[in-house]
């Protein structure tokens, strides 16, 4: 991370204060922000866990006639957040590692250190510098040092600092230590000449946790070398508060403030029609939510749920630019819209009019009218799929009976919308070969055909040769 | 032997006093302070870590086996005194006394037995 800002004049370092939940690391960088007057920008749980960092930055001191600017990141204690944990760690410059310094607590802190040093182990030399702050040096049953460094297995090489977070106490002098191995590193990697220069890539808070997101987005995370990754953090949390029950998402209505429905104007009167509060609403095994009213469908991935507003936004305009790049492919009556059912949990819906697909069309001529019509519209849909099929499947819309519908002697997307993740994912790839054959061959076996209408839909399909992936489906022993 | 808090506190007896703070030598850091009034203390503390290197590198070219025993900045209204620790390198006492009021030759006394009981 260590980078010099040579037109700034500065020597941009990061400080990342990881330890077990609950040790005192957000407490710490609050703490240094009050010494500073810097504010910190925190994203954490309504329990009060840090979700994915806290940060403060301060610019002061020297190094090299350069000014210092530190930034200051604490990690998730929590072992489900290990991979966010893992990416803060393999930025940082110096790690500030908080343990509660009780006897009934060092054993997490023990494991915590050992997950801790597996890590700076993968990083390459010069590896960031480790520091140990004791904290809860005024609790009851706070251990001494020698205690402490004995039983987390220290030694003398490790620097350790004793510290009161909520006072205060020892925290100043343990950020300056902490510098102080930033720079031995920083000067480790001027004297090799791999320092990097040019402004930092992240400045904020913010940027930060964008650039997370976005890394999480992109599942890299998920693809860390698997023999190299430490084992997970495993925090036992004797005193921690109930899990907040999971919040029920909210639909979004026509009352939503400005800047939060998409299209603007539209999307306001579909929501007002769509009248969510007629809708039931479903959460699905993969933890997506859906809701129902009439003609009207809600929808929104669990991938789309956001824990700040700019976040969310961000997806909705990403989202929106995409619907209109389609929308000459896409059924009309659908809107896009951003809801806050309480703070800090914002969720992108969307909202759609449900229109009469292709399996529905053919379905229903089957069961109303006669064989032969059936027969004639399974040519129509046939043609149909062949002539505009492939447009909307370049497009990146998933083709299927049910997802395309007729309007207006033309196919169209009829279906929601995929996700932002998974059209990031498919829109560099070749859309796939259409077989108008092969979806179509699909029909007999979702139309559950009594034995007399199949012979029927048989011999009907029997003179006309292209249909021979149907006859097959239709008959297996054909 | 007083903590880090405690010598800061000290110091505020000597007269003229306005601020001191001690500072990391090595990244200009402050690691405490005391007082300071008009005087940025932080700003102070990094820009005379400059002051601190630059001496010793001086010494070290002039091929001088000797210590810093302390650094006296004398401005139209203020004293600069800049006294590294003796017993923890890499770290300086840095402390503004009002010219009106100081007596520098009992500042420096009163700086240097601060800083002989100062523990860290």
């Amino acid at each position: 991370m260590a980078q010099l800002d040579v037109a700034r004049g500065r020597l941009v370092i990061r400080i990342v204060y990881d330890g077990p939940a609950f040790a005192g690391k957000t407490s710490s960088v609050r703490s240094l922000g009050q010494t500073f007057g810097r504010e910190v920008f925190s994203s954490e749980a309504p329990d009060g866990r840090t979700l994915h960092f806290d940060w403060m930055d301060y610019e002061g001191g020297r190094f090299e006639s350069f000014s210092l600017a530190c930034q200051v990141i604490t990690v998730p204690g929590q072992p489900e957040l290990a991979s966010r944990r893992r990416a803060l760690l393999d930025t940082a410059d110096a790690v500030v590692f908080v343990v509660d310094s009780r006897q009934e607590r060092l054993a997490d802190g023990l494991q915590a250190l050992s997950s801790l040093r597996a890590v700076l182990a993968d990083r390459p030399a010069p590896r960031p510098g480790l520091l140990v702050q004791a904290n809860w040096r005024d609790a009851l049953g706070a251990v001494a040092l020698d205690t402490l460094r004995a039983e987390m297995d220290l030694g003398e090489a490790v620097g350790v600092t004793e510290s009161v977070a909520t006072d205060g106490t020892g925290i100043r002098q343990t950020f300056v230590l902490a510098v102080r191995l930033a720079l031995d590193r920083a000067a480790a990697l001027i004297q090799a000449g791999t320092l990097a220069e040019g402004p930092p890539e992240i400045e904020g808070g913010p940027a930060l946790l964008a650039a997370l997101e976005r890394l999480e987005r992109d599942s890299e995370l998920l693809h860390l070398p698997k023999t190299d990754a430490p084992p997970p953090v495993t925090v036992k949390l004797p005193e921690a508060p109930p899990e907040p029950a999971p919040h029920r998402p909210v639909l979004p209505t026509a009352d939503l403030p400005i800047g939060r429905v998409w299209p603007p104007v539209a999307g306001r009167l579909i929501l007002h029609e769509a009248d969510a509060a007629a809708a039931v609403m479903q959460e699905r095994p993969s933890g997506d939510w859906a809701a129902q009213n009439g003609r009207w469908f809600f929808s929104s991935a669990a991938t789309t749920s956001y824990h700040q507003e700019e976040a969310a936004r961000t997806a909705l305009l990403e989202w929106a630019r995409w619907h209109t790049t389609v929308a000459p492919h896409l059924s009309p009556h659908r809107c896009l819209a951003m809801v806050e059912p309480q703070p800090g949990a914002w969720r992108v819906w969307q909202v759609l009019r449900a229109e009469p697909s292709l399996a529905w069309d053919l379905e229903r001529s089957l069961r109303n009218e006669s064989v032969a019509a059936f027969v004639a519209a399974l040519a129509e849909a046939f043609r149909l799929l062949t002539e505009w099929g492939p447009r909307i499947a370049a497009a990146h819309l998933p083709v299927t009976l049910d997802s395309v519908g007729v309007r207006e002697h033309r196919l169209v997307y009829v279906g929601a919308v995929p996700s932002r993740e998974y059209l990031r994912r498919i829109e560099t790839q070749e859309p796939p070969v259409l077989n108008p054959n092969r979806l179509l061959a699909t029909l007999p076996k979702r139309l559950q055909l009594a034995p007399a209408e199949r012979r029927a839909l048989l011999a009907a399909l029997a003179e006309q040769p292209e249909w021979a992936e149907m006859i097959a489906a239709l008959d297996p022993e054909s | 032997m007083s903590n880090l808090k405690e010598s800061l506190e000290k110091l505020s007896a000597v007269d003229g006093f306005i601020g001191a703070c001690v500072v990391d030598a090595n990244s200009g850091m402050m690691l405490g302070a005391h007082g300071g009034g008009p005087v940025n203390l932080e700003v102070a503390a990094a820009g005379n870590t400059e002051v601190v290197r630059s001496k010793l590198k001086t010494m070290k070219a002039l091929g001088l086996n000797d210590n810093i025993e302390d650094i006296l900045i004398t401005l139209g209204k203020q004293y600069h005194l800049i006294r590294p620790l003796a017993k923890r390198e890499g770290l300086f006492v840095y402390l503004v006394l009002d010219k009106a009021k100081a007596n520098l030759a009992l500042g420096r006394h009163h700086l240097s037995s601060v800083e002989g009981e100062m523990t860290l």
